[in-house]
């Protein structure tokens, strides 16, 4: 035999017992060819494009998780960013486009649909406008459409009239799915250096660079990772916990590589990355948290839980930078509280506040995630929360975003729900002093002179 | 002239078997990838462009099946039952009780399965439910991947 029993059975466990998966096959895919001066005809050129494109992705994904074994949780399809495709039709409400990326992805039988994006981070093309003006109607009118805005990078610094938009946006997204505690929110990220080949949702777009179709990976596995780190013994040191994350790693990304590749070929497409993170899911043992409690942490959130986070992040890129070609989207590790049953119990015991979640975003894979806020906290507050973490990306140049629900009729305490991926939630005070002078004053916050690289 | 041949390029030639481009051509990976995927062989000049190169497309040729469950007589009999009448042929067998649990893990060649991988999956686990043990089948690349550089 060229493995041994105990290989055998430990891709057994990892897949059986500890719910080692792939999370996503993403199919990029361009559509800066479906421009066009009307929406409806724009719209229609959509969704044949997407109909003839990613009609294997579902099949092919299916395939390869019999054959492999290996579950592969979600299909997902990226798009160009909207508002670059439909800027030149003459209507300003481009809801049509999301209700046709929305069948598209019915028909498809994929499970979501990323792209209904703009890039503002230095200001706003009459295609961004009508975009950003568009995106509570469309999020609120379909299912599997979602939406991101970047509003800043490290090159340009920060649109703050943007930043208060997505204020407004993100408080109108919540209450038009008002009955479903706000769900729409859930579907939108605001973003500082977005990455052009994110796999994950909901801030997948298919970057301007990109070619014409690619597939990206996004791997799973933090139950593995967990059990991993459970059975060191307590006195080993946390170079040795480094040693055994990265090595867990190592073999995590192999099967996402291995998945990529096979999914390239039978799809046609070139294979694009392979984000190196590690997602959450709300099954019980499949959490970020979790590991860092097993690190020696009572609850995650408590002082030491932003060092235990580095530590995981470094060694899931180091073990998984050595074990595919090509390492992009967003790479590190999700903290998205609504996702992960132990942020849920660490919020709910009060353990974890918006603020530690803040700290924990310098050194994760993204930023404030999945977190549940009063219905009432005002416009000019989210904006304020919008603006720390995006100066947290800016000034460290890394990518960082804000996926906030503003839960509408609910207070700090309360729980909302969301069901499958995306969870539950509790509702997280919010800090009660106001920001709303300094969220309005607007301009753009200059780039930071780490910018000036060349 | 040097001209880049890409994906659009060669679709204006899709229903061809062959297609020539004048030398010093550069050819996108992508378009190579959609000549592979729709049978178009390309020429530069007079020379034939290598098929994109992947490192797994072999065709399936060995497959892992692991056996977990109480033990009982008949397990190993039942699966080679199926196997044998898929013209599998088994190349390695061990079994053990790892934690009161029989284990069963079967390394098999399938290059003559007269069943598509698909179907051997469903029969075998259809055969580990009368038997009630958990079958699981996997190609064997997964374990390739995660154990070796």
């Amino acid at each position: 035999m060229n493995f041994t029993r105990d290989e055998i059975i430990e891709t057994i466990r990892m897949v059986q017992a500890e719910q080692l998966d792939v999370r996503t096959i993403t199919l990029g895919i361009s559509l800066r060819d479906c421009a066009g001066s009307s929406i409806s005809q724009v719209a229609d050129k959509i969704y044949d494009k997407l109909m003839e494109k990613g009609s294997e992705l579902v099949p092919v994904a299916n395939q390869l998780q019999e054959e492999f074994g290996i579950p592969i949780v979600n299909k997902r399809i990226s798009v160009t960013p909207i508002a670059m495709v439909a800027e030149s039709c003459e209507e300003t409400d481009y809801t049509p486009i999301a209700l046709a990326m929305d069948k598209a992805a019915k028909d498809l039988g994929i499970d979501f649909i990323g792209g209904f994006s703009a890039l503002v981070q230095k200001g706003f093309t009459r295609g961004d406008m009508n975009l950003l003006n568009s995106i509570p109607d469309a999020l609120s009118r379909t299912e599997r459409v979602c939406s991101s805005v970047n509003v800043a990078t490290s090159k340009s610094g920060i649109n703050m009239d943007a930043v208060l938009a997505m204020g407004r946006i993100i408080k109108e997204t919540a209450k038009l799915t008002a009955e479903q505690d706000g769900i729409g929110a859930a579907k939108l990220v605001v973003f500082a250096n977005a990455p052009e080949d994110n796999p994950f949702m909901a801030g997948a777009f298919h970057g301007p660079g990109e070619p014409e179709t690619t597939v990206n990976v996004g791997i799973s596995g933090p139950g593995v990772v967990n059990a991993v780190v459970s059975n060191l013994p307590r006195e080993a040191d946390l170079g040795q916990l480094s040693e055994a994350i990265k090595k867990m790693a190592f073999k995590i990304t192999r099967v996402g590589e291995l998945i990529g590749r096979e999914a390239s070929r039978r799809l046609g497409a070139p294979f694009g990355i392979i984000d190196l993170s590690l997602a959450p899911t709300p099954a019980i043992g499949d959490s970020i948290a979790n590991i860092l409690e097993a690190m020696g942490l009572k609850r995650c959130g408590a002082h030491g839980t932003t060092a235990a986070l580095a530590l995981l992040t470094d060694a899931v890129k180091k073990g998984g930078a050595m074990a595919t070609s090509y390492v992009g989207g967003l790479s590190g590790a999700f903290i998205p509280v609504s996702e992960d049953a132990g942020m849920i119990r660490a919020a709910a015991d009060g353990a974890l506040s918006i603020e530690k979640l803040e700290a924990m975003t310098c050194v994760c894979s993204v930023g404030l995630d999945m977190i549940a806020i009063p219905g009432d906290t005002s416009v000019e507050t989210i904006a304020a929360i919008i603006a720390d973490e995006m100066a947290i990306g800016v000034i460290n140049k890394k990518t960082t975003a804000v996926r906030i629900i503003p839960a509408p009729g609910k207070k700090a305490g309360d729980f909302v729900e969301f069901g499958g991926l995306l969870g539950r939630a509790p509702v997280m005070p919010v800090n009660p002093f106001d920001s709303s002078v300094f969220a309005r004053r607007g301009g753009q916050i200059p780039p930071p002179i780490q910018s000036l690289t060349n | 002239m040097d001209i880049l041949v890409t994906l659009d390029v060669l679709k204006q030639h899709r229903d061809k078997k062959e297609v020539n481009f004048p030398p010093n051509t550069l050819v996108t990976k992508e378009a190579r990838i959609y000549a592979q995927k729709h049978g178009i062989e390309l020429y530069i000049g007079d020379k034939k462009v290598d098929e994109p190169v992947q490192s797994s497309s072999s065709p399936i040729v060995r497959a892992v099946i692991t056996v977990i469950g109480e033990d009982r007589v008949g397990i190993i009999a039942g699966i080679s039952d199926v196997l044998a009448n898929a013209n599998v042929n088994i190349l390695d067998i061990t079994q053990t009780a790892i934690e009161g649990l029989f284990t069963m893990i079967m390394v098999v060649d399938i290059a003559k399965s007269t069943l598509s991988f698909d179907e051997l999956t469903k029969q075998l686990s259809r055969r580990g439910e009368e038997l009630s043990v958990r079958v699981d089948a996997q190609r064997e690349e997964v374990f390739h991947f995660m154990h070796r550089i």
